[in-house]
């Protein structure tokens, strides 16, 4: 890798009170993160790979050490920064956590008011590509309950990717689907980052997924036990 | 390979604040029917309470000023001793002879009132009616009913019975749909009922009946034709009340009180409102309809923030402000309070019929109770939203997932 990394990692340490003590679940880790990588975070429960997750999606304050996104520190980010940080990166939870009021494209088109210059004519013509893109042209007037776990999952990525984030953030995407659906959804995935050149990185428990990684981080502890490069790009 | 934006149709504000097209609120709340209408529901009561309210408390203090609102006066002299319209000392008459000389002067009256028990000519029972005594030569009311009658009340025994009287006093305006007078007695003299007339109930009195000066002085032996209760004058066209007032002022002697028309009316309604305790009991009944509403509300709105808190901390994670959930529950709130008033309006309109109907109170639905009312539904709800919004601007996404 020649290019400069999209996310520096630099002697990363967290810790939560845990019954009146403090307890560290993140020691020193040190990671970058190249514009583009596929990057599966794995480990057992406890290992620290979600909180690691909030702390690079800026969702939780940093206590010592260093994270930088696409240029911006987030430990020196104001809050109003952090928003516009926030912005730049596609969150896709285990739960998809739809708005159950709007239909299938006002969910995924939401995102898209961020832009001050973006119209509402504008919005819903890319909402509709991107439901295209993950095969959901037929489901855009149905509301969040009618659908299934996988196309909930798949609305959730539209989403989470119709603004094109530089970044996108994975916490257990597959973990409420079964196989087929599971494969499915990380190969979404892994097709729209290529097509909008995003940098994606993915935290699971599920060996049945690491092919489409470009890099497999192993974590214990809140220890990089391992930082490879997989076979495909060796 | 960043997707273009457009060039033309931008509309940053609006797309802003109703990215969809279609409010996020609307599509919240309508996405819950039953909770949505049971919050209208509570609207429309919180509404209702406060809009009969005020709308009973105007009604109280414009009755109260029902006698009033019947007599042609500009300037009105009292006794220094006058409290209210029905009990006073009496004033000389005198008094209003030397108030006749002020050239802006036009004409004078004097009313005699006194509270004296009628027979009720159905069931023979006495109940104290409220009598006022005039000279029916002189044009001192303004109402065509009674202008038209009082010419019959110089007959001495006659009177106008007042048909907003209360129902004890017994039926005389059907009596007299079948006779040209019902026989009666106040305080023990015999009285021909020759007509009737609309004026209404005041806290002095629970009926009341016309009589003329003379049949007044027969009534009540007691009363003097130079003692007045109260008297009226009437002045010029283009005369200056508060300045002829001024003047009767200074040239009175000082056992007079000499107000205009404008301050006879404020002064009656200031002692009713002084003297009972209508006023505080409508405004406390108010500001209970007022907290009840911002209870309902708030309990609506908070579930509605705590059924969605994990959709909403999603979109924060995403970048979503904190200022794009307070908008939308506030809009959430708007729309409430908008759509529950429109019901509570309608509702109280029907109210306010009944009232008018059924107990002769002028109760009537006017633009500035509108307003009042409407402005307090929103600054109820709004302040229900804000408080409904608290646990969501305090929400970490990071705690959620």
């Amino acid at each position: 890798m020649t290019k400069a990394p999209i996310i520096q990692v630099r002697d990363l340490s967290h810790a939560f009170t845990e019954a009146g003590q403090m307890k560290e679940v993140l020691h020193s880790l040190n990671l970058d993160i190249f514009p583009g990588e596929i990057v599966i975070m794995m480990g057992p429960s406890g290992s620290g790979k979600t909180t690691f997750l909030k702390l690079l999606g800026g969702l939780r304050k940093l206590q010592h050490g260093e994270i930088v996104v696409d240029g911006v520190s987030l430990g020196e980010a104001s809050s109003r920064r952090l928003v516009y940080v926030r912005r730049k990166i596609g969150f896709i939870f285990q739960t998809h956590h739809l708005l159950a009021s709007l239909n299938v494209l006002q969910n995924v088109q939401l995102p898209l008011s961020f832009g001050s210059r973006e119209t509402r004519k504008h919005a819903k013509e890319t909402a509709l590509a991107f439901l295209k893109e993950v095969g959901l042209e037929a489901h855009i007037a149905k509301q969040p309950a009618h659908l299934s776990g996988g196309q909930k999952q798949r609305v959730a990525i539209a989403r989470a990717l119709i603004h094109q984030p530089p970044i996108v953030l994975a916490d257990e995407p597959t973990a409420s689907l079964d196989k087929k659906t599971g494969r499915e959804v990380v190969t979404l995935i892994q097709r729209l980052s290529k097509q909008y050149g995003s940098t994606i990185v993915l935290v699971t428990h599920d060996n049945r997924i690491l092919d489409v990684a470009d890099r497999i981080v192993q974590m214990e502890d809140g220890h990089i036990l391992s930082d490879s490069l997989t076979s495909s790009e060796l | 390979m960043r997707r273009s934006l457009p060039g033309s149709n931008r509309l940053p504000m609006l797309n802003k604040l109703i990215p969809l097209g279609i409010p996020l609120a609307w599509l919240n709340l309508m996405a819950e029917k039953k909770r949505f209408f049971v919050a209208l529901a509570g609207i429309m009561f919180a509404v209702t309470m406060m809009l009969f309210q005020i709308g009973l408390n105007s009604a109280l203090f414009t009755q109260v000023v029902s006698p009033h609102l019947k007599i042609n006066a500009d300037v009105v002299l009292v006794s220094t001793q006058y409290e209210y319209f029905g009990i006073s000392r009496t004033l000389k008459r005198t008094r209003l002879v030397q108030a006749r000389a002020h050239p802006d002067v036009q004409a004078i009256s004097g009313m005699h009132l006194i509270n004296l028990p009628i027979k009720n000519p159905a069931t023979g029972r006495d109940r104290d009616i409220f009598i006022l005594g005039f000279d029916p030569a002189n044009p001192l009311f303004n109402d065509p009913d009674i202008q038209s009658q009082q010419g019959e009340l110089k007959i001495p025994g006659s009177a106008l019975f007042d048909v907003r009287s209360r129902d004890a006093f017994g039926p005389f305006p059907r009596l007299l749909e079948t006779s040209d007078r019902v026989r009666t007695e106040v305080n023990g003299v015999r009285v021909d009922v020759v007509g009737v007339f609309a004026m209404g109930t005041t806290f002095a009195a629970d009926g009341n009946l016309i009589v003329s000066e003379d049949t007044f002085l027969k009534l009540f032996p007691m009363a003097s034709r130079d003692e007045l209760s109260v008297g009226f004058v009437q002045l010029r066209e283009g005369a200056d009340a508060e300045q002829v007032a001024e003047d009767l002022r200074a040239r009175l002697k000082d056992d007079v009180q000499v107000m205009t028309y404008g301050a006879f009316i404020d002064n009656e309604k200031q002692y009713w409102q002084e003297r009972t305790p209508i006023g505080f009991v409508i405004t406390a009944s108010m500001i209970v309809s007022l907290v009840v509403g911002a209870v309902i509300v708030y309990q609506i709105l908070y579930t509605d923030v705590t059924d969605h808190l994990q959709e909403y901390a999603t979109l924060k994670s995403i970048g979503f402000r904190d200022v794009f959930f307070i908008n939308l529950v506030l809009q959430e709130s708007f729309i409430l309070s908008f759509l529950g008033f429109i019901p509570g309006a309608l509702l109280t309109a029907w109210l306010y019929k009944l009232t008018r109907e059924l107990a002769f109170m002028p109760t009537y639905l006017t633009w500035d109770k509108i307003l009042i009312v409407f402005g307090l539904t929103v600054f109820m709800c709004v302040c229900a939203g804000a408080l409904a919004t608290r646990k969501l601007r305090h929400a970490n996404p990071s705690d959620i997932f």
